[in-house]
Parts: C-alpha cells; sequence; structure tokens
C-alpha cells in the first residue's frame, strides 16, 4: 500500500500542478511567460531587412491606414451599411490610430488553436481585445500581450467571438449576428435565424463597438455555405478574407 | 535519464513543431512532434522519470501556443501514463512499435482536449474526434520514421535497452 503511494504520488502531483495552472490561467500574468519571445524579434527584423526596410514598413503602414480610413468613407459598403441601422452611426470619420508589426510565428504548435505572434507588446501600446487587420481585413484579435511581443487570436480560433453583420453586395439590407471560429479554418455566423435570407457570397463586416474602440465596416469574410440549422438558426458557414499561412505585416488598430 | 538530453530534445521538438511540422499537414491536422519525443521516453523509461517528462514537453507547448498554461500539460501526462503502461510490450526501436506508441499517446493528448473544445465552444463532437484521429495519424507516421533515430541516441538519452525494459 506504502509502495503503491510512492508510485503514484508524482503523477497526482504534476495532475493537480496542472488543474492549478488551468483555474489560474486569468490570473498568471503574460509578461514573464512572454518575454522569452523577445529573442525572435531580431527575426522579424532580419526578414524585414534594414532601416530602409523599416521606415519603408512604417510608410506602408500610413498607407494601408489612409486606404482603411479612405474606404471607409467612401466606399460602397459604407453606403449600403449606412442605410442598414443604427450600428452605422458609430463614427465613421474618427479612424482609429494604427500600428504596423510583424508576424514572429504564424503557426501555433497546439494544432487546435489559431493565434498568430506579432513584435509589438504593451510597451508599443498593444492591448487584450485590439482589433489585428491587414489592410481593410479583420485578422484577428489580441489575445495577450507581453512586454515586447503579442500573440493574436484569429478570426478562425474555436474560441473567437466577434458581433458581425453579413450583407449583401450592392443592397442596403444587412443582418446581424456572432462570429464564431470553427477551429478549421473556418467560420460560423451564429444566432441568425433560419427565415433571415442570408445567402452565398454575401460579405461579413463588423459591427461598431464604441465600448471597445472596434470600428464597424472592417472586413472579415464572405458567406460560403447557408442552410437551414437543426433548430431555428441557420447553418451559415464564413470563409475569412485573410489567410494565416501568408501573413507576414500586420496593423493593430490601437484605438482612437 | 540524462535531463540535459532531454531539454535539448524538446526545444528541438518545439522548433520543428513550429517550423517543419506544418508542412505535413493534411487539412488543418499537422503530426505532433512532441509526442514523438514522449512516446520515445515512455517506452524506455520508468514511470515517474516518463511523467516529469511528459508534464514538462506539455507545459512548453501550452506556453508556446494558444491554449494558455496548463491543458496540454495535463494531457501529456495523461499520454505518458498510458504510453508508459505498454512499456515491455512495444519495441520502441522498431517502426511499427514507435508507430502503435505515437498514435495511442497522441489520441489520448488530442482526443480530450478536443472534446473539451467541442463542449465549450461547439465546433462539433465529430470534428473534434476527426481532428484527434488526424493528428494520432501523422504522429504515428513521424515515429514511424523517427524509430531508427531515437534508437542510435538511446545510450546517450540514457533510456533503457529493449532486452531491460522486456526482463
Amino acid at each position: 500500500m506504502r509502495r503503491l503511494k510512492l508510485t503514484w504520488t508524482l503523477p497526482i502531483a504534476l495532475a493537480l500542478a496542472s488543474g492549478v495552472l488551468i483555474l489560474a490561467q486569468s490570473r498568471i500574468p503574460a509578461g514573464p511567460r512572454y518575454a522569452p519571445f523577445a529573442l525572435l524579434r531580431p527575426l522579424a527584423e532580419w526578414r524585414g531587412g534594414g532601416d530602409e526596410n523599416k521606415r519603408l514598413r512604417a510608410e506602408n503602414g500610413e498607407l494601408l491606414a489612409e486606404l482603411l480610413r479612405q474606404q471607409r468613407k467612401a466606399g460602397e459598403l459604407e453606403a449600403q451599411l449606412r442605410k442598414v441601422s443604427a450600428y452605422r452611426e458609430a463614427s465613421i470619420g474618427d479612424s482609429p490610430r494604427v500600428l504596423p508589426a510583424s508576424v514572429l510565428l504564424s503557426d501555433d504548435p497546439s494544432t487546435w488553436h489559431g493565434t498568430v505572434m506579432i513584435d509589438k507588446g504593451t510597451r508599443d501600446g498593444v492591448k487584450q481585445g485590439m482589433i489585428v487587420t491587414e489592410g481593410p481585413n479583420v485578422v484577428g484579435r489580441v489575445l495577450e500581450s507581453g512586454e515586447t511581443t503579442s500573440r493574436v487570436r484569429l478570426v478562425g480560433d474555436p474560441a473567437f467571438r466577434m458581433k458581425v453583420a453579413a450583407v449583401k453586395k450592392g443592397a442596403g439590407a444587412g443582418v446581424t449576428g456572432i462570429l464564431a471560429g470553427s477551429g478549421d479554418g473556418t467560420c460560423r455566423l451564429e444566432y441568425v435565424l433560419d427565415r433571415e435570407p442570408v445567402g452565398e457570397g454575401w460579405i461579413i463586416v463588423s459591427v461598431a463597438d464604441p465600448d471597445r474602440g472596434w470600428p464597424a465596416g472592417m472586413l472579415i469574410g464572405e458567406v460560403a455555405k447557408s442552410g437551414n440549422g437543426a433548430g431555428v438558426y441557420g447553418d451559415i458557414v464564413v470563409r475569412p478574407r485573410v489567410d494565416p499561412s501568408s501573413l507576414r505585416h500586420v496593423l493593430v488598430l490601437l484605438g482612437k | 535519464m540524462n535531463w540535459i538530453v532531454f531539454i535539448f530534445l524538446a526545444l528541438l521538438a518545439t522548433i520543428a513543431q513550429i517550423a517543419l511540422a506544418p508542412l505535413f499537414a493534411i487539412g488543418r491536422a499537422v503530426p505532433d512532434v512532441a509526442i514523438v519525443v514522449l512516446a520515445a521516453i515512455a517506452l524506455r523509461t520508468g514511470r515517474n522519470t516518463s511523467c516529469i517528462a511528459a508534464w514538462s514537453l506539455g507545459l512548453l507547448r501550452d506556453l508556446t501556443g494558444g491554449s494558455g498554461p496548463g491543458p496540454f500539460a495535463l494531457m501529456f501526462l495523461l499520454a505518458a501514463l498510458v504510453a508508459n503502461t505498454m512499456r515491455g510490450m512495444l519495441f520502441p526501436s522498431r517502426p511499427l512499435g514507435m508507430a502503435i506508441g505515437c498514435f495511442v499517446a497522441a489520441l489520448v493528448a488530442h482526443a480530450p482536449y478536443g472534446m473539451v473544445l467541442a463542449a465549450r465552444y461547439g465546433v462539433g463532437f465529430w470534428n473534434g474526434i476527426g481532428h484527434s484521429l488526424a493528428v494520432a495519424a501523422l504522429t504515428a507516421g513521424l515515429g514511424a520514421l523517427a524509430a531508427r533515430p531515437f534508437a542510435k541516441i538511446r545510450g546517450i538519452a540514457g533510456w533503457a535497452p529493449e532486452r531491460e525494459l522486456l526482463a
């Protein structure tokens, strides 16, 4: 009996330690965990080139941000959405400040989650929940920030949730729902009733959330499949516009 | 076990998981390199040693991935316990032995996590099981390829020879 206890003491202790880590996840500060990844920053700088490239990348970021502003001001999408509902009342002219960042790791080793690591952290003003884009397309949201690096949860991650609108191209009608990652690179549009006329090819855009500083009208993806679900809600599959494997540079929306 | 060799293997497995494993992906499923290291150790060492090694590999996975600290440390610990019970039944230096050990360990490590995701985020139970099976199959293939190289470093890694395992 004593021998049995000794044999199982270590596995049980390790299992309990894992349980404590899982339960205390939200209380463990991200800073120390992200510190080792700072070693990867020179890699991003080397991949990005020297000072000239750095300047061009910053300029490129500004140009992309400008493109974003112009698209949101003058694009056909804005005109369509303005008609739709009150959520478009959110100040379209006030564009958020953007921070260009490089992708350090574009694959999540867990195989279950979709995350990427970027070379900007709390030192640069990056905070949890900020939207990350590639031009006008939403890549995901900041999951955690270390001092010099951050992890971004992609829109296809199973834990990703965001309020969005499905808009028909060339029409003024839109349907709101919750975008949820599926874990296989696609997303689902949830809480949209069966009777709502969402069809294939409709574009999915963000809905303004002033509390969190999210702008409206950011492009996320388009409806790949639309059918009847098991209950009162439809079964709608969304294909994201951004391919994470090809991501090199992104923009972090820092807020206004 | 030689823990310096283990630390080197763990870091190598983490880098390979991020940089090389996606090249062998089928759909979204990629082979789990850390599970191959875990199986090689669990099939050749005692329970406590394999548990510490597996827990460390899992924690490293948690810290480098988006799961947060804890889940994979626990899953890898379970996988090591299961793989360790097969010690003496399988020949880890043979491709088939490693393939079976890796398949079982990968399934034990990934299937519960997939079910938790299915229950918590509604990604679909069969999606979770299918993904786990695909990861386990790819890991088994990688384990078969890694059987000979691991057998060659057995001495320097301080793992027991097979005749001792069978004794």
